[in-house]
């Protein structure tokens, strides 16, 4: 097994300096001057060139690159144009609270839409399935500032059980996570749903009943186990959605997350922190996958790992 | 008699009017003062300062040499008084004695020096050396009196030193410190820094040894909350105590709380549709004074911004001192407009783009679609274009990339020459819409070196009464500043320039 995952990680370095390459050419290619930015209109364009100086943006665009993949590889990911502090620092602290916010959402989501989804393969077809199936549209439907403003006018406002926005004591936590739970926990709960059914029909499961065993022992013993595949990879997918930074759930309660962190770095065209975020989130995803795939081989040992 | 009872009743009024007002509490020292707002600041270094967040807090921690009143006024800051020589090449500053920096570094003429050479160094690298330009040297005279030099007569000087990137910054701290200057600044001002978790929160604590008067609140604390109704709803539930830029649509909501207040404050930044001057058709003076009929800013600033904004027609808001009050806008008449663009070629309609920012002002995209069915009404076809911020700027410095745009200005020193030189000159580095008149250029140049304030303000009258007949861009209105706070919030000081000022503020 660890072979194997060495070897993954090994086959993701090109992955990453696609990547990185990637997102040099773009940021660097779409109009806007980041000196510029960072000067403001008025500035004088002495100013913005002195500035532009500073930063290194002068040079051309290999050299550039070639200046960012040498610090790259001694752990240096350079400056933030805009504040001028290292970006490891502008960065670390924001994927903090991401991760945060993104285990305790997936956490509940998974919770939420497993028991959803089995409790609607398990009454398949009748009233409760529909049900189901009305709130995982509902969930998925949602757009995500909307359905964040509607629970803080009701827990915040209303109610005043829960604190409007920030990240201070743990309540703080409760509703952007909530936010990003329902939509995750939609998806899931119809991976699940799909997934069980398929293998309450398969004969197997038949097999089981006739031995006399509860319709309980059946689902939880036998067919869960085998339905779970599909449903951890759309789990591992959701997770790497939430650990991209929900940018617009951490806008509305001001959750200082990565996502914010990134859009707000492309559009002041602040560059070592978008080339830095973004490969983070690169290297967040492969571990994902990879973590993902060793999974699969620890539900199904038919399938080896490599 | 009647003398007698004349004056007992005015005795009895003037006692009556300096009576405290039932319900006006004095000022109680304590608190925590929490102002949620949309962007956190970027540096604590005044000489890195580019934009108006950053600069609230900066200029609660540092101090420059004068200030400006509402008025537009000169007053003393660091300075005491001030002189200039018959020449008008040599300004001298008494400066104020006593005076110490956060980390006790005395406040004298050589730490003046020091700052200002600093900004004017190109090796600190500071994005705003220029506003320091005018300055050719500065010279130690005294412990208490600094000299600064012009090469020319510069009659903005006084203004120019109000600005923020020339606050005064401790030598000691600035030398030892180098570019983590920035998180951990020294200046003179009411408050020092507390801590700062940068994009979360920045907490000022007062200066117990400020040489003024000393600030009531024990401690400010910058809150950085990026979405407007998130601010609004937590200044309603009492979690913050005062926020900026509320939302005009949420101005109802406010009003009608009971413990919240609206702070309203005039503002020097105007909202304007740019022609491109070198782009046809708005290179025809008709063109351009149909779009200024088709325009009606009454009905934006009613109908878009729930009547929070003023109207008038000259570029410069009237609240800057030296500009014009009492140009009105071009009056709103479709008729005119159709006629003047009928004269131009253009009886069958004219299509264009108009390119807008997104986020930048308050409402500018619902203000650009209105303007957009305000043309429509003449014939004019304006096809909206909203690139990002960055894409946009980058654009507008192509010279005849865009036709019309949206995008505002403000005015960095109170003093019309930085503006004017900036938006009106031609070549001037915001004058997106290549604007090109030698005899304003002329009288530019004349009006930075007449040390007059009465002929300056002639030939100021002369540029502006020019650039209305000229309609280089439409107006369509200016900016009116919304703060909202907590009822038992007073003290609050509320600048035009968008400064505001929480070192005489307090809570019930």
């Amino acid at each position: 097994m660890i072979p194997f995952a060495l070897r993954r990680l090994l086959l993701a370095a090109p992955v990453f300096a696609g990547v990185s390459l990637a997102v040099f050419l773009m940021i660097h290619l779409i109009p806007g001057d980041p000196a510029r930015l960072y000067a403001g209109l008025e500035a004088s364009q002495e100013d913005v060139e002195g500035v532009r100086r500073a930063l290194g943006l002068h040079e051309p665009l290999p050299v550039q690159y070639g200046r960012f993949l040498g610090r790259f590889v001694t752990g240096d990911l350079g400056r933030s144009l805009k504040t001028g502090r290292p970006v490891a620092e502008e960065i670390a602290a924001r994927y903090g609270s991401t991760v945060l916010l993104a285990s305790l959402a997936i956490a509940s989501a998974i919770v939420l839409g497993s028991a959803t989804g089995v409790v609607a393969a398990v009454w398949r077809r009748t009233a409760v399935d529909q049900a189901a199936l009305l709130a995982s549209l509902l969930g998925l439907s949602l757009p995500s500032f909307f359905l964040g403003l509607v629970l803080m006018l009701l827990f915040s406002v209303q109610l005043g059980w829960l604190p409007l926005a920030g990240n201070a004591t743990w309540r703080h936590a409760v509703l952007p996570a909530v936010t990003l739970a329902l939509p995750a926990a939609a998806v899931i709960s119809r991976m699940v749903r799909g997934s069980l059914v398929e293998v309450l029909e398969q004969d197997y499961i038949r097999t089981a009943r006739s031995k006399g065993l509860t319709e309980w022992v059946v689902v939880n013993s036998h067919a869960v186990r085998n339905a779970l595949i599909p449903v951890v990879t759309v789990v591992g997918l959701q997770l790497g959605y939430l650990l991209g930074g929900a940018v617009v759930t951490e806008t509305v309660f001001s959750w200082p997350g990565i996502g914010r962190l990134i859009v707000q770095s492309i559009a002041a065209r602040d560059f070592p922190v978008v080339q830095a975020g973004v490969l983070l989130l690169a290297v967040t995803f492969v571990t994902i996958n990879l973590v993902t795939d060793m999974l699969y081989a620890v539900l199904d040992p038919r399938i080896r790992p490599g | 008699m009647r003398i007698r009872l004349a004056w007992t009743v005015a005795l009895a009024l003037a006692w009556l009017a300096t009576a405290p007002a039932p319900g006006a509490a004095a000022p109680k020292a304590g608190g925590t003062l929490v102002y949620a707002t949309g962007t956190d600041a970027l540096t604590l270094d005044p000489q890195f300062v580019t934009d108006v967040p950053t600069a609230r807090a900066v200029m609660h921690i540092h101090e420059t040499l004068v200030y400006q009143d509402d008025e537009g006024k000169i007053v003393p800051g660091l300075a005491e008084s001030w002189s200039v020589s018959a020449d008008k090449l040599t300004w001298t500053f008494k400066l104020r004695k006593g005076v110490r920096f956060h980390d006790g570094t005395p406040f004298n003429a050589q730490a003046v020096k020091h700052s200002l050479d600093r900004l004017l160094n190109p090796a600190t690298g500071s994005p705003r050396r220029s506003t320091a330009q005018a300055i050719q040297e500065s010279r130690v005279v005294d412990e208490h009196t600094v000299a600064l030099a012009t090469a020319k007569p510069f009659a903005p000087f006084l203004a120019q030193l109000t600005a923020y990137n020339l606050a005064i910054l401790s030598p000691t701290a600035a030398d030892k410190l180098g570019k983590d200057y920035a998180s951990k600044p020294v200046g003179t001002g009411p408050f020092l820094l507390e801590s700062w978790k940068p994009g979360d929160k920045l907490i000022l604590a007062r200066n117990p040894s400020y040489w003024g008067q000393k600030p009531w609140l024990d401690r400010v604390e910058f809150r950085v909350v990026p979405e407007d109704g998130t601010r609004v709803l937590q200044l309603l539930a009492g979690e913050v105590d005062i926020i900026a830029s509320v939302p005009p649509i949420m101005l109802k909501r406010l009003a009608g709380a009971a413990d919240v207040r609206v702070l309203r404050s005039a503002g020097y930044r105007t909202i304007y549709i740019g022609l491109n001057n070198k782009v046809k058709p708005f290179d025809d003076l008709r063109v351009r004074r149909a779009v200024a009929h088709a325009v009606n800013p009454q009905a934006i600033v009613q109908g878009v911004l729930g009547g929070v904004g003023a109207v008038g027609g000259g570029l410069e808001s009237p609240a800057i001192g030296g500009a014009l009050r009492g140009l009105a806008p071009y009056r709103h008449d479709p008729a005119a407009s159709k006629k003047l663009l009928a004269e131009a070629g253009f009886a069958g309609g004219l299509k264009t783009k108009l390119y807008l920012p997104t986020g930048r002002y308050l409402m500018d995209r619902q203000v650009g679609e209105a303007v957009q069915a305000q043309l429509k009404e003449v014939g004019i076809t304006a096809e909206i274009v909203a690139p990002d911020w960055g894409a946009l700027t980058a654009a507008l410095n192509k010279l005849t990339e865009i036709p019309m745009f949206l995008m505002g200005k403000g005015s960095p020193t109170g003093d019309l020459d930085l503006t004017l030189t900036l938006v009106t000159q031609t070549g001037g580095r915001m004058n997106h819409f290549n604007y090109s008149n030698a005899e304003v250029d002329r009288l530019i140049a004349l009006q930075r070196q007449a040390t007059d304030p009465a002929e300056r303000q002639q030939i100021l009258r002369r540029i502006q009464e020019k650039l209305y007949e000229e309609v280089p861009a439409v107006v369509v209105f200016y900016e009116e500043q919304l703060y909202g706070a907590r009822s038992s919030v007073q003290g609050v000081e509320v600048h035009p320039n968008e400064s505001v000022s929480f070192a005489r503020a307090w809570k019930q």
